[in-house]
């Protein structure tokens, strides 16, 4: 595409998680949604791109999820660091676990294993892992 | 995914493109670290390349200077420590726009760095304002302006290379014309096109189409749904009272078609919707359960609702 929306998160998930954070019968401008759109994706290219300079200094060829811990630290965000160190260990147990599902059920009937690779996919609430969700209705900004 | 909803740093819409010159850097490596105050120097003239200045050194402000002295001395002395380690990298990260510009160009811990007058476009997204109390232990270091005009801006020194570098990456995206000049209505034409086809009733909403409610769910169920069925349009959200008619597109085949006589009882009916989906979230829950159609479409139909309560 000519025009560079692609490169940017889509919309209708950044207006869905702004509304998580709102009470019910609030309303968000197309105005604010395309704010807090761009400004998520500076975010994410700001940290990716220290990840991605880490591992250029390593030479190194995969930005893995440890590079993108180690630079959210370094850049300061030592809360987002911690939040993201705590997802990522959650999320590679949850990718054991469907690994073992899939490789016990190799031997059993296709169906069984349909089913047991449907039951593999392993959700994780983000929310539960960001210290400012934690501490109760805290609305103030995470520390640097 | 993980998605965070906040931004560490803010930037405006603000799209202006200035020429900055830089000056090489001497043999040492306390030198390097003169660097974005000297780029500070230039963007005082960006109508031309400025020619390479006889004291590099020379600070635009006399705090920055005397909050920089003790730091390059702490990275002479002591480069074995840890932090002094970080300060080191920052030297290195300071350096890679050159290296850019270099071509392949490595560079180490006491290396000479090969003077260079090669102008760059900055791009300029306004104010980097600053953020944080939490003291660090380097504090805050200036930053060199985006505009001649702006003021003096201190951001967190730890963030400071990767600022700049930002800054250069987002001028080559805009040199390749990759940024987002003017937002389109809509993403897909075809989409759109069929959407200015559906017949709209009074107020611009759709016709035809069954009642869909978009309830507040819990998060694991709002997740499941989200792998079923990904959102593909934008400005789709319900929330958003201000959607422009010609972006509200929507997926072709997931609608029930119903006929409905009056047109002033849509209306009504929708606000009556609106006071029902406020207070009784038990059946947009339902909704959601049976996965029926899209239940992140708002829709001003009624009578598919009042059916999935009776029933």
């Amino acid at each position: 595409m000519t025009n560079g929306q692609d490169n940017l998160l889509p919309i209708a998930n950044v207006g869905r998680i702004m509304k998580d954070g709102l009470p019910p019968q609030a309303k968000i401008s197309k105005r604010a949604k395309e704010t807090i759109q761009e400004c998520a994706t500076e975010f994410i290219s700001f940290v990716t791109g220290e990840a991605s300079e880490r591992c250029r200094r390593e030479r190194r060829k995969t930005v893995n999820g440890d590079d993108v811990c180690h630079a959210m630290r370094s850049l300061g965000l030592d809360h987002y660091a911690d939040a993201m160190h705590r997802y990522l260990q959650r999320y590679r147990e949850g990718e054991e676990l469907a690994a073992s599902l899939n490789s016990s059920s190799s031997a059993a009937a296709a169906a069984a294993a349909a089913g047991s690779r449907g039951g593999g996919a392993i959700q994780i609430d983000v929310r539960a892992e960001l210290s400012i969700f934690r501490s109760g209705n805290n609305q103030g900004r995470p520390n640097n | 995914m993980m998605s965070f909803n906040k931004s560490q740093e803010g930037f405006g819409q603000v799209a202006a493109v200035a020429t900055l010159a830089s000056n090489g850097g001497g043999s040492l490596p306390w030198l390097l670290y003169g660097e974005p105050l000297g780029q500070g120097k230039p963007a005082m003239s960006p109508e031309g390349v400025v020619p390479r200045a006889q004291t590099p050194l020379d600070p635009p402000q006399v705090p920055a200077m005397d909050r920089g002295v003790p730091e390059i001395l702490n990275f002479s002395m002591v480069p074995g420590k840890g932090e002094k380690c970080s300060e080191h990298s920052t030297t290195i990260a300071l350096q890679s726009p050159f290296a850019e510009y270099n071509g392949c160009f490595e560079l180490g811990l006491g290396q000479s760095v090969v003077p260079s007058n090669y102008p760059y476009a900055d791009q300029h997204y306004g104010l980097l304002s600053p953020y944080g109390v939490r003291p660090t232990p380097s504090g805050r270091i200036l930053i060199p302006p985006n505009m001649p005009a702006d003021a003096p801006i201190y951001v967190n020194a730890k963030q400071c290379s990767a600022i700049i570098r930002r800054r250069h990456a987002r001028a080559k995206a805009e040199r390749e014309n990759r940024l987002v000049k003017a937002r389109k209505p809509y993403l897909h034409e075809s989409r759109h096109l069929h959407a200015m086809r559906r017949a709209r009733g009074s107020g611009g909403r759709f016709l035809n189409t069954k009642k869909e409610t978009n309830g507040k769910t819990t998060g694991g169920g709002r997740k499941v749904m989200d792998i079923i069925i990904p959102p593909l349009c934008p400005a789709a959200s319900p929330s958003s009272e201000q959607c422009n008619p010609s972006s509200v597109s929507s997926l072709s085949g997931s609608e029930v078609s119903s006929i409905y006589e009056h047109e002033d009882m849509d209306h009504f009916h929708s606000f009556d919707h609106l006071r029902t989906h406020f207070f009784t979230p038990l059946p947009s829950l339902m909704d959601v359960e049976h996965g029926a159609g899209n239940p992140f479409k708002w829709t001003a139909a009624s009578d598919g609702c009042c059916d999935l309560l009776k029933a």
